[in-house]
């Protein structure tokens, strides 16, 4: 049977109805097909026989325990005994996985007899791994029977940190070096890139499959270790779009981190993203975390901060768009009652409130499936013997993205000028204007495109507008629950800016109806990087508002490479200024409109997408467009 | 004249995060009206020391803005967490020394708050204005152009001598000081400008120098002004190399820079 055009093997259903949970399991360790491999590492997705999720709502964006698997033998992750459906089938899950080990020893074995990986997977049945490429082959299982299950946008985590004491012991005892280390890394990468295409997920390169490197501890010193510059330096050898890396620095970051960091991001592959551990920390704190545990923060495919291996938060439940608010109150508010720009915004944040109770009730209804393969490796599981879907992670609160903020701003200033101020136009004319998608109003169009934005401007007034708005949204999600009791958070970037904004109607800044809204916490009108950084700065990210709050730049190749140190001033600055995380696109108008039209001749030219490195060639044409009209704009040129 | 024109300091720009005028990450600030005129100046709109008037794709806009003075300084100071270990404010212009009078109290009040001040000059303004700028600029970047008296007087409108005596004046206090030569083939890059220049230069081997190519990053405002913009040849990657070598022969220690 074909589904969403994958192919779902007609043994996982009986009588066309679905098996259950565990005995599509064990169908799937029995009979995955183990191809012939050579490289260093084992890793395999057989994309004929992948579970079937896609009836309802799945965990994707997840970052399992890798740890566990490192640290512990399958068998010895199980419960004695077997006293309910729930540690029934979670021994199952172990047991099921021991199966398939012992088949790829099989394989191995009629291959070569003494291939080490044979004893790797022996081991892994009841021993802790003992070396660093062990360890690493073990992780690799997890996450190949994670996107097996049908988990997509399987995120990988702190593996610097997981990986460390395996890789010191190695080194001391000789049998590793450095040079070494870095080449089982990049390997590492080419397995993780391999079978790109099936992991894609809307986007080719939106695989979710993103370290977490770096980290703080409870008393704010930064740590890091040799792996961490190993895996960075692995990242910039490699030069593919995935996996991808963001780097957790906080004001004590050493230098040489952050240059090798710029370094790499000048190549152009728009990675490592950087997070701000001196500003999420303090806000996973505020929301509820354990300290511990906000320390050792991941995030989800993209840059939602959760907690790796110990939270089943969906991060990505549904998109809050800003615009939504002042397109339904032009619609249907009674616009003769608003006489000045404080009305409009008070009216404004009526109706926001009303969208969101939308979005409350909308995220009300999620329900997750029983995911006894997740709840082994999920911190909170076993220990409160319950499953993913029933509450058992240590977390399982709920996350919202949002686009539009840009929009909306600029869209409110415009009205101020336009009609509060200037009084050429009344809100009645803006509500034509808006319905009629600037219907003989094109020269108004275009003057608003050409006005520079006011989103992402440190002027006092514009940080009031935005911080109002968004207490508003930390306000209504205060008192939300999920139906496991959990809560919700929100933040400021957000993926669906294309496609929200193809389904949405014209704005007052210029925006024709289907065009892209602003992308996350961006403006290329921006003066200085530093203008941008000291906005984002001053917004606020507790009270549920750090669910993603990403600075975008378009940064001209050669600006980073040729002034590394003044950069690394930069980053150490903006570190202590207090954004949340930046990302940047090193790439020039030039290349991308000449790989448009050329593709051939630009076959491993590598872009920024929301928070992931794509090729260009294998982005569609309107995310081409985008990029290269903001690279434009960037280098202070017009199409 | 109205009080902002009598009291207020005229503004074209503020553009931040800047890498390449003085140490750091700076701060430029752009002073609206300049001393001379040279034929390849790539902001226009700084020559005048009035407000004018333009119009791009059809909307009308101003080049010029007065600032008092407390606002002027609070909008120079956003980036001052940015300045860790170095970095600053960086007069530009127009010819920000010919502005000393109306930014002098602002000049003594960044001072004081310890921020770190650069120029960038073509010294082509009074000797007290010098003397006063010494009191609170930590960093000078001079140009040099036309040395010739009578092409320099015909070209760029400017006293020669003047200029030279500056130029002492400022090397002699000690401050930092880089000179910045801005070349094209038409006039500072001319067989005999060009020999004057390394001639002039050898009297102060001690200081760096910066060479760039002009460059037409200003044609879009020069159009905006409804002015001609003057044409000229592009300057070759190897006329430039050729001119560092030359300089470098002499001894003085020349950079290539982009701008
Ligand atoms: S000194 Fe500078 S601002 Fe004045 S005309 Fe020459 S290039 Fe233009």
């Amino acid at each position: 049977m074909i589904t969403n055009g994958r192919i779902i093997p007609e043994e996982f259903k009986e009588n066309g109805i679905d098996k259950d949970y565990d005995e599509v399991f064990e169908l799937i360790c029995q009979n995955v097909k183990i191809p012939n491999y050579d490289g260093r590492f084992v890793h395999f997705i057989d994309e004929n026989y992948v579970m079937d999720t896609t009836k309802g709502y799945r965990y994707e964006n997840i970052t399992p325990a890798y740890d566990k698997v490192i640290n512990y033998g399958l068998s010895e992750l199980k419960y004695d005994s077997t006293d309910s459906k729930f540690k029934e089938s979670y021994n199952r899950v172990c047991d099921n996985l021991i199966m398939l080990a012992g088949r790829i020893v099989d394989e191995l074995r009629v291959k070569d007899k003494s291939d080490r990986r044979i004893e790797w997977f022996e081991n892994l049945a009841d021993k802790p791994a003992i070396h660093f490429e062990e360890s690493i082959q073990r992780m690799l299982f997890l996450n190949q029977i994670m996107w097996q299950t049908d988990h997509r946008l399987v995120g990988l985590g702190a593996w610097d940190s997981f990986l460390f004491e395996a890789y010191q012991k190695d080194m001391d005892s000789g049998i590793l070096d450095r040079d070494e280390a870095v080449k089982i890394v990049e390997d590492l990468f080419r397995v993780l890139h391999y079978q790109y295409t099936f992991k894609s997920n809307v986007l080719m390169g939106d695989t979710g499959q993103i370290f977490v490197l770096g980290k703080s501890d409870e008393n704010g010193n930064y740590i890091c270790n040799d792996l961490t510059y190993i895996f960075i330096e692995a990242l910039k050898n490699v030069n593919q779009p995935d996996p991808k890396c963001l780097l957790r620095i906080n004001k004590n970051t050493p230098d040489d981190l952050i240059r090798l960091s710029l370094e790499t991001i000048a190549t152009g592959i728009g990675a490592p993203l950087l997070a701000n551990d001196d500003v999420i920390i303090p806000a996973l704190l505020d929301f509820g975390i354990d300290k511990t545990d906000a320390c050792n923060y991941a995030t989800s495919a993209c840059w939602e901060p959760l907690i790796g291996g110990k939270s089943s938060s969906n991060n990505n439940r549904t998109v809050l768009n800003y615009c939504k608010a002042l397109d339904n109150l032009l619609k249907r508010a009674d616009l003769s009652r608003i006489c000045n720009f404080d009305d409009l915004v008070t009216e404004y944040i009526k109706h926001l409130r009303l969208n969101l109770c939308a979005v409350k009730r909308v995220i009300q209804q999620h329900r997750f499936p029983y995911d006894p393969l997740l709840s082994v490796f999920m911190y909170g599981c076993y220990e409160s013997e319950k499953d993913v879907s029933w509450g058992g992670a240590c977390y399982c609160n709920t996350g919202i993205t949002s686009v539009g903020m840009g929009n909306l701003v600029d869209s409110l200033y415009n009205i101020k000028r336009l009609v509060f101020e200037e009084k050429k136009y009344s809100l009645y004319d803006v509500k034509r204007i808006i319905i009629t998608n600037y219907e003989n109003e094109n020269e108004l169009a275009r003057h608003l495109k050409g006005t520079p934005s006011c989103y992402g401007k440190d002027n006092p007034e514009t940080v009031a507008l935005v911080k109002r708005i968004t207490t508003v949204v930390s306000e209504e999600i205060a008192d939300f629950n999920t139906y496991l009791g959990e809560k919700m958070k929100v933040g400021l970037s957000g993926a669906a800016y294309l496609d929200a904004g193809k389904a949405f109607g014209a704005t007052f800044d210029g925006r024709y109806a289907g065009e892209p809204f602003v992308v996350h916490i961006s403006n290329e009108d921006n003066n200085g990087y530093t203008e941008i950084v000291n906005f984002a700065s001053q917004m606020k990210y507790d009270k549920g508002l750090f669910n993603g709050n990403v600075l975008d730049f378009m940064v001209s190749p050669d600006f980073i490479a040729g002034n590394i140190d003044k950069f690394v001033s930069f980053i150490k600055a903006a570190t202590l200024s207090g954004f949340f995380e930046m990302q940047m696109n090193v790439v020039s108008a030039d290349q991308m409109i000449e790989a448009r039209k050329n593709p051939e001749a630009f076959p491993n030219l590598i872009v920024r997408v929301w928070g992931f490195s794509s090729y260009f060639n294998d982005l569609p044409d309107e995310y081409k467009d985008v990029l290269i009209e903001r690279a434009l704009k960037n280098e202070r040129r017009t199409a | 004249m109205s009080e902002e024109r009598l009291n207020g300091i005229l503004v074209t720009n503020i553009q931040r995060m800047c890498f390449h005028d003085g140490p750091g990450i700076r701060t430029v600030v752009f002073l609206k009206g300049c001393t001379i005129h040279c034929p390849w100046c790539s902001n226009p709109e700084n020559l005048s020391y009035n407000i004018e008037k333009y119009e791009k794709d059809g909307n009308t806009s101003y080049y010029g803005r007065y600032y008092t003075e407390p606002e002027l300084h609070d909008e120079l100071l956003k980036d001052r967490l940015f300045w860790i270990n170095d970095g600053g404010i960086t007069f530009s212009g127009g010819e920000p020394l010919s502005h000393i009078p109306t930014i002098k109290n602002l000049l003594k009040s960044l001072k004081t708050e310890g921020i770190d001040l650069a120029v960038e000059t073509s010294l082509f303004v009074d000797e007290n204005m010098i003397d006063v700028s010494l009191c609170f600029f930590d960093h000078f970047i001079v140009d040099i152009k036309i040395l010739d008296e009578q092409i320099c007087n015909r070209v760029l409108g400017g006293d020669c001598s003047l200029y030279k005596r500056n130029v002492k004046r400022v090397v002699d206090s000690g401050k930092d000081l880089v000179f910045r030569i801005p070349c094209n083939n038409e006039y500072t890059l001319t067989d005999k400008n060009s020999r004057s220049i390394i001639e002039f230069l050898k009297q102060y081997r001690d200081i760096p120098v910066q060479i760039f190519a002009i460059h037409d990053l200003g044609a879009e405002k020069y159009r905006s002004l409804g002015i001609e913009m003057w044409r000229h040849e592009k300057v070759k990657e190897k006329s430039l190399l050729d001119f560092k070598d030359e300089l470098t022969m002499n001894g003085i220690s020349t950079e290539i820079i982009k701008l």
